[in-house]
């Protein structure tokens, strides 16, 4: 078992074949060779972390990405599309934590969360119009009119004729 | 701002802009209002009452004419009372409404100073916006294609500073004639917002040559990766020095408009003999120069003319080949067909292959000198109604003995009698989908009902039938197929050959069917059976993946 605390000093077990499908802690336990020693994670709270085992849990044994992996594969993983039902429900969070577990998972170095996350906004945003974004993320539009007047130029670009 | 229960409600929208509801504590402030619609909800009695319960009409005194139009009167100013409270409560509904509008937007301002999506480190969002383009480079680029790059780049500053910083948003390059008007200067742009990326290209000029198009698509061709031209002739001969320098090239089509011909210098497709990558062309043309100066021991797919006296040779040149649609080019003077077998027996990795042709004659005396495609799963035929099928069983049916054992798709559109069609679907026991075009009579579907259980059935794992074309055949013909095949009960599911789900009827304009048959074969829809009538998409009909119009 691994001892993980969180950046609010919660303290969570679990099994090391769980918790090294993160990279990060995956190269401290290496580092670190057999000890108690509680793993520090300052950058993940304890809601996400409780999260972020909760897919680790799910996804145990599955294989990882080599980290040699050519960036052919690499483009695979990104490019072999949807978001698996089990991940999709597991995904369905809102937005604050959507947004803090892709932090985690990019901290912890977990490719395949990191996906799940990045692939649930990409989805959020196709489709839409930059207002439509705008209203979703809580964005606001701060262009210079020269900016918005290449804007204008660029959207007349894209049309078809 | 604060709001509460038993004080004033007040709310400050914005630094010294306070607005209040109501001046009232909001206990009371709604028990006068529910007071208020007691007291208009108060029953209204008249003393003359009794004379509503006669059934007879009552002529009045005047004396209680008096009284009923005093009841009257009453009723009215209650009315008005109602009316006015209604308008008030409806005012005040509108002033919460705006109220709503007024604090939605000051929490929103204080929202995108917290934003989540603000956490977001460029690297990341930059990630999110790759994953947010379309999987796969469009199959035919236009200028809208750019479109969901430019809507990451126009929501704000911020996202627009990452999406111009990230090269893959902006490798599709689109240069029409109508760019020269613009210097290029937009498909500049976007090759310089593309960093060192491949490219997908699609270039679109007719007019004689442009120099300004040949340099810029000379200088980018180590990047080409996706190409579409569709420029004249003398625009590609001004692209001789691309030869030897397309590293990245993986596709290429040739649209129609490089209109070559018998004279047309043959030096063109040369150009990616030697691209290492290329493993697509495409080439909408009725000639190619020869076929021989492409790349065919690379490729995996070819859609385009070849010679009759070629198709053949152009399996045994291109031992990688998994898709084929080829259009056979007319046979020119000389040209003589070969009478012995290929010189390769079998092509192992061909699955897909497509045959189509318009006018053109003896086309079937190539088709059982093509070597045997023992994994082929997608067999499209389609003939032009004029091309004579001659001595089929020599040629049509060795195609399918060699070639069908693996068949799970299988348009046909041959014109060739019923028995050799018969004898053809006897090698495709695999096959799923079956769809027949223009040769579907009831002689033919009367073979695709289930024989008596000691026969082999033809077909046995058939699931869907489309019928397309005129219809050369009858309603009742096509339930006997559904009857037959299709496992309405718990035992029917059991049958091993009992396997169709669905039957498409596609006519070039409309069925001739009797409106009463017509029902009857709509009607299977309600019990579970698919069945579709509705007229034929032509121009899915001939694309790469026909079944992607049923």
């Amino acid at each position: 078992m691994v001892l993980l605390v969180t950046s609010d000093n919660e303290q969570f077990n679990a099994d090391k074949d769980v918790v090294e499908r993160s990279v990060l802690i995956k190269n401290m336990l290496e580092d670190v060779g057999e000890s108690d020693q509680p793993i520090p994670l300052p950058n993940v709270s304890s809601s996400v972390l409780k999260k972020v085992l909760e897919y680790c849990e799910h996804h145990r044994g599955e294989p990882l990405p080599s980290a040699d992996a050519d960036q052919s594969q690499d483009e695979t993983r990104k490019r072999t599309t949807d978001i698996s039902e089990w991940d999709q429900k597991f995904i369905t969070v809102d937005q604050e934590m959507l947004f803090e577990i892709i932090l985690a998972a990019n901290y912890l170095d977990i490719k395949s969360l990191l996906d799940v996350g990045c692939k649930t906004v990409a989805n959020m945003i196709k489709g839409k119009t930059p207002e439509e974004i705008r209203k979703l993320f809580n964005i606001v539009n701060d262009f210079t009119p020269e900016e918005e007047a290449q804007i204008k130029k660029e959207n007349e670009w894209a049309e078809d004729r | 701002m604060s709001v509460g229960m038993g004080q004033d409600v007040t709310i400050v929208v914005s630094e010294g802009v306070t607005t209040t509801l109501f001046n009232r504590d909001e206990d009371d402030f709604f028990e006068g209002l529910s007071a208020r619609i007691s007291d208009l909800q108060r029953p209204l009695v008249s003393p003359l009452e009794h004379l509503l319960e006669n059934t007879t009409r009552y002529l009045p005194m005047p004396a209680e004419e008096i009284q009923i139009r005093h009841a009257i009167s009453e009723a009215s100013a209650r009315l008005s009372e109602i009316d006015r409270a209604a308008v008030q409560i409806q005012r005040l509904l509108r002033d919460l409404e705006r109220e709503r509008t007024n604090v939605q937007e000051f929490a929103n301002k204080y929202r995108v100073l917290i934003a989540p999506v603000w956490e977001l480190p460029p690297e990341i969002l930059s990630y999110i916006f790759t994953l947010a383009l379309p999987l796969s480079p469009p199959s035919e680029i236009s200028r809208r294609t750019l479109r969901p790059a430019l809507v990451l780049a126009h929501v704000n500053q911020h996202w627009r500073n990452v999406a111009l910083s990230t090269p893959q948003l902006w490798t599709n390059i689109y240069i029409d004639a109508s760019t020269l008007q613009h210097e290029l200067c937009i498909p500049r742009l976007l090759v310089k917002r593309s960093g060192d990326c491949p490219l997908t290209l699609h270039v679109r000029h007719h007019a004689p040559y442009s120099e300004e198009i040949a340099e810029l698509l000379i200088s980018l061709s180590p990047r080409w990766e996706h190409v579409s031209l569709d420029i004249s002739i003398v625009m590609i001969e001004g692209l001789s020095r691309i030869q030897g320098h397309l590293p990245s090239l993986r596709s290429v089509e040739i649209k129609a408009s490089l209109r070559w011909t018998d004279e047309t210098p043959r030096a063109h497709l040369g150009f990616f003999s030697n691209a290492p990558l290329l493993r697509h062309v495409a080439i909408a043309s009725p000639f190619i120069p020869d076929y021989r100066a492409l790349p065919w021991h690379q490729l995996t797919s070819y859609d385009g003319p070849v010679s009759v006296v070629d198709i053949p040779r152009i399996f045994e040149v291109g031992p990688k080949l998994q898709e084929c649609f080829i259009q056979p080019m007319r046979m020119t003077p000389g040209q003589i067909l070969p009478t012995e077998p290929p010189e390769a027996s079998a092509h192992s990795t061909l699955t897909s292959l497509h045959l189509s042709t318009g006018l053109l004659y003896n086309i079937f005396m190539q088709v059982h000198h093509l070597p045997a495609f023992p994994n082929l799963r997608r067999l499209f035929m389609y003939y032009d109604k004029r091309v004579i099928t001659t001595n089929p069983s020599q040629t049509l049916v060795p195609l399918f003995a060699k070639s069908g054992a693996q068949l799970e798709e299988l348009t046909f559109g041959v014109s060739t009698d019923t028995s050799t069609i018969r004898t053809c679907l006897i090698h495709t026991p695999e096959l799923r989908v079956l769809q027949i075009h223009r040769v579907a009579c009831d002689e033919l579907l009367n073979f695709l009902t289930l024989p008596p259980e000691d026969e082999t059935p033809l077909l046995p794992k058939l699931e869907t039938l489309r019928l397309s074309g005129k219809v050369y055949f009858q309603a009742r013909t096509v339930i006997k197929i559904i009857r037959a095949r299709w496992a309405q009960s718990e035992e029917d599911r059991q049958h091993p050959n009992k396997r169709l789900k669905s039957i498409a009827i596609l006519p070039p304009r409309h069925d001739k069917f009797e409106p009463e048959a017509r029902k009857e074969l709509l009607a299977f829809n309600e019990k579970g059976f698919t069945v579709v009538i509705r007229p034929l998409d032509r121009a899915a009909f001939r694309s790469r993946t026909p079944s992607s119009f049923c």
